[in-house]
C-alpha cells in the first residue's frame, strides 16, 4: 500500500468515485464470464418464476386427455405430460415453487441462525456453549430422514417444507455469524465504538451487520441449490408439494413413471433442476471470490 | 495547575487461568491540563492495561483497585451507566492500527457520524462537524473523503480520519495508543504534527502511548516510564531525556538509535526479558537486568521518590542523597 500515493497523485487522476464495497463487488462478480452467465441465468429463472402467470401459455394444472405424451412443438414448447398438461407452463410454475421455498426457507434459516449467532457471539460464554452444542446436534441429523420424519408428523405441505429447511439450515448461518462476530468484536473499530460508549445494539447495527452481509450473501447463494434439491427430492418422494400442483420434483416423478414411453417429461423436469442448481452454485462461487479476502483480490 | 487525569494507587489484576495476574501495580500518576503525557514501556509493561482502565475497556474479569479520576469524577466509583455516559464525551481514543480502526464496509462519513452519537444536534450538523474536522486534520477534499470507504484511503489518511473521529467529541482526555506504530516514518512525522496541532481541540490533555523515545521527545511535555507493571520514572520530558535517573530509563534511551552519537558495530540492547507478572523478582523489579544493581535492590522494592522535577523508583536516588 503506497502511503505517499495520496499526496503524489494530482487531484484529477485520483478516483473520485465513492463506491461501496458491495457495488464494487457486484461489478467484479459480473466481470468474470462465469459469474455473468450464472447471474443472467439466475435472473432469468427469477423473472420466469415471478411472471409465470403472465408468461405461461397454459394453465399448469389443466388436463387435456387428447394431447397426452406429446413431444415438444411450437404449441407446447416442452411437450405435454401423461394427462396432457403443458410442461413448459408446469416448469415455470415449478420454478415458482422452488424459488418460493428457497426464498422463505433460507430467509427463515438466516433470521434464526443470524439471531442466535449474534447472541452466541456477544452473550455470556455458557449461552454460546449451549447454542453451539445444539446447532452441532442439528447439523449431525441426516437431513432427508429428518425431513421425512417431520412430514410424517405434520403432513406434506409447502409450510412443512419451509419449516424443515429453516430448521436444518439455520445452524449453517449460526456458525458463520457466530464466528464472524467473535472476530469482529475484537477489532479496533468495535473497541473504539465501545470506548465511545456505544450500546451493544448500536455496535451490532453499525459495525456487525454491514460486515456480515458479504459472507451471508455468499452462503445464501450456496445454500439455494441445496434447498432446491431438497424440495425436488421430497416432492419426488411424494412428501413435498402434492399433485396436481406443479413442482420440479412431482414432474420428475411423473417422468420417471413414463421414462420409456415419453422421456421428454423427465428431461423437461430434470433440466431446470440441473440448470438452477448449477447457476446458483456458480453464482455463489463468483460471490465468494469477490467477498473472500483470501481470493487474493481483497476488497 | 489542575490535573485532568489523576491515577491514584491503581492496580489492575486479571483473573488468570491458575492464579491472578497482577498486570499493573500501584501506579500513581497525574496528567495536567493541556499537557501531553508520553506513556513509555516495553511490551508487557502494563501500559495498555492502564490505558484500558482509563477507557473502561478492561474485561469484566479484571479487578481495578485504586482510583482513576478524570475531571474529578472517579471512573470506577460511578455506576456503569454513568461511566458509559462519560465515554464518548469525556474520553476518546485513537488506536494503534489505522487499517483496523475503521470499519471496512461503512463509509467514512457514516462512521464519523456514529462517533458523535453522544452529542446533541441534527444529522446534518454532525456531518458538517465531521467535514470540518477532516479539514482541520489536513484532509483536503473532505467532501469526497466522506463518501469514500477505508480501502480507498492510504494508511496516513486513515489515521488522520481516526484522529478526526476521536477529536469530534472534543474530549477532555485523548488517549492515543501507539498511533504511529503501523505507519512509515514520513507519515509518522505527519501524524505527530497533527496531534501537536490539534491539542487545542482537546479541551484537556493527551496521553500518548508509545515505545519510541524519539516520538516522546518530539511531541510530549511529560513522560512516564513503565516497567513490568510499575511506574519507574516520571517527569518533564526535557528533564528525563537529559538526566534519566532510573537505570531502565537510561537503558531505553541508550537503545534509541537516533540518540547514538558514536558509531559502533552493535545496536545497544537491554539484556534479559521483562519478568512475567506472576513471577516477579524479589526487591526491585528491574534488578535482574539492571547494570547498576547492588545488594539492597534484591531485598527491598524502591518507592517512588522525588528527584529534582522527576519522580523515580530507584535506590540509587537515596544512595546519592545520602552521599551528598
Amino acid at each position: 500500500m503506497a502511503i505517499a500515493e495520496d499526496r503524489a497523485a494530482p487531484p484529477e487522476t485520483r478516483r473520485p468515485l465513492a463506491e461501496s464495497p458491495f457495488a464494487k463487488g457486484f461489478q467484479r462478480m459480473v466481470s468474470s464470464p462465469q459469474g455473468a452467465i450464472a447471474f443472467a441465468v439466475v435472473a432469468l429463472l427469477v423473472l420466469g418464476a415471478v411472471f409465470a402467470p403472465l408468461i405461461a401459455p397454459y394453465d399448469p394444472i389443466a388436463i387435456a386427455p387428447r394431447i397426452r405424451f406429446e413431444g415438444p412443438s411450437w404449441a407446447h414448447l416442452l411437450g405435454t405430460d401423461q394427462i396432457g398438461r403443458d410442461l413448459f407452463s408446469r416448469v415455470l410454475y415449478g420454478a415458482r415453487v422452488a424459488l418460493k421455498v428457497s426464498l422463505f426457507g433460507t430467509t427463515a434459516a438466516l433470521s434464526l441462525g443470524a439471531m442466535l449467532g449474534i447472541i452466541a457471539g456477544l452473550g455470556p460464554r455458557w449461552i454460546d456453549s449451549v447454542l453451539v452444542i445444539f446447532c452441532d446436534s442439528v447439523r449431525s441429523l441426516p437431513m432427508i430422514l429428518f425431513a421425512l420424519a417431520v412430514v410424517a408428523i405434520y403432513g406434506p405441505s409447502m409450510n412443512t417444507l419451509i419449516g424443515v429447511i429453516a430448521f436444518s439450515m439455520a445452524p449453517g448461518y449460526f456458525r458463520v455469524v457466530r464466528n464472524q462476530v467473535l472476530v469482529l468484536r475484537e477489532t479496533d473499530f468495535v473497541t473504539a465504538a465501545n470506548a465511545m460508549g456505544a450500546s451493544r445494539l448500536r455496535v451490532a447495527l453499525t459495525h456487525l451487520v454491514p460486515n456480515l452481509i458479504g459472507p451471508l450473501i455468499v452462503l445464501i447463494a450456496m445454500d439455494i441449490p441445496a434447498v432446491i434439491g431438497i424440495e425436488s427430492g421430497l416432492s419426488f418422494l411424494g412428501q413435498g408439494i402434492q399433485p396436481p400442483d406443479a413442482s420440479w420434483g412431482t414432474m420428475l416423478s411423473d417422468g420417471y413413471s413414463y421414462i420409456r414411453k415419453a422421456p421428454h417429461i423427465a428431461v423437461a423436469a430434470g433440466l431446470p433442476v440441473i440448470v438452477a442448481t448449477v447457476a446458483f452454485t456458480f453464482l455463489g462461487e463468483a460471490l465468494r471470490d469477490v467477498f473472500d479476502p483470501k481470493s487474493g483480490k481483497g476488497r | 495547575m489542575e490535573d485532568v487525569v489523576k491515577i491514584e494507587n491503581v492496580s489492575i489484576t486479571y483473573a488468570g487461568d491458575k492464579e491472578p495476574v497482577p498486570a499493573v501495580r500501584d501506579i500513581d500518576l497525574a496528567v495536567g491540563r493541556e499537557r501531553i503525557l508520553g506513556l513509555v514501556g516495553e511490551s508487557g509493561s502494563g501500559k495498555s492495561s492502564l490505558v484500558g482502565a482509563m477507557l473502561s475497556l478492561l474485561p469484566a474479569s479484571s479487578r481495578i483497585d485504586g482510583h482513576i479520576l478524570i475531571d474529578g469524577a472517579d471512573l470506577y466509583g460511578l455506576t456503569p451507566k454513568e461511566r458509559r455516559a462519560m465515554r464518548g464525551r469525556t474520553v476518546a481514543t485513537v488506536s494503534q492500527d489505522p487499517f483496523t480502526a475503521l470499519n471496512p464496509v461503512v463509509s467514512i462519513g457514516r462512521q464519523l457520524l456514529e462517533f458523535q452519537h453522544r452529542l446533541a444536534g441534527s444529522r446534518r450538523e454532525k456531518l458538517e462537524n465531521a467535514k470540518k474536522m477532516l479539514e482541520q486534520v489536513g484532509i483536503a477534499d473532505a467532501d469526497v473523503r466522506m463518501k469514500q470507504y477505508p480501502h480507498q484511503l492510504s494508511g496516513g489518511l486513515r489515521q488522520r480520519v481516526a484522529i478526526a473521529a476521536a477529536l469530534l467529541v472534543r474530549p477532555r482526555l485523548l488517549i492515543a495508543d501507539e498511533p504511529t506504530t503501523a505507519l512509515d516514518a514520513t507519515t509518522e512525522a505527519e501524524v505527530i504534527e497533527i496531534i501537536r496541532d490539534m491539542r487545542g481541540a482537546v479541551d484537556g490533555s493527551i496521553v500518548f502511548v508509545t515505545h519510541d523515545m524519539g516520538v516522546v521527545s518530539r511531541l510530549c511535555d511529560d513522560v512516564a516510564v513503565m516497567y513490568a507493571g510499575e511506574l519507574v520514572e516520571s517527569g518533564p520530558v526535557a528533564e528525563v531525556m537529559e538526566r534519566p535517573r532510573h537505570p531502565y530509563t537510561a537503558a531505553l534511551l541508550a537503545c534509541d538509535p537516533s540518540r547514538i552519537k558514536t558509531t559502533s558495530g552493535d545496536l545497544p540492547t537491554i539484556p534479559g526479558t521483562v519478568p512475567k507478572p506472576t513471577d516477579l523478582p524479589p526487591g526491585c523489579i528491574f534488578s535482574p537486568r539492571c547494570p547498576k544493581v547492588f545488594a539492597r535492590c534484591r531485598r527491598e522494592a524502591p518507592a517512588l521518590t522525588a528527584a529534582g522535577p522527576s519522580r523515580v523508583a530507584c535506590h540509587l536516588i537515596e544512595e546519592a542523597d545520602a552521599a551528598a
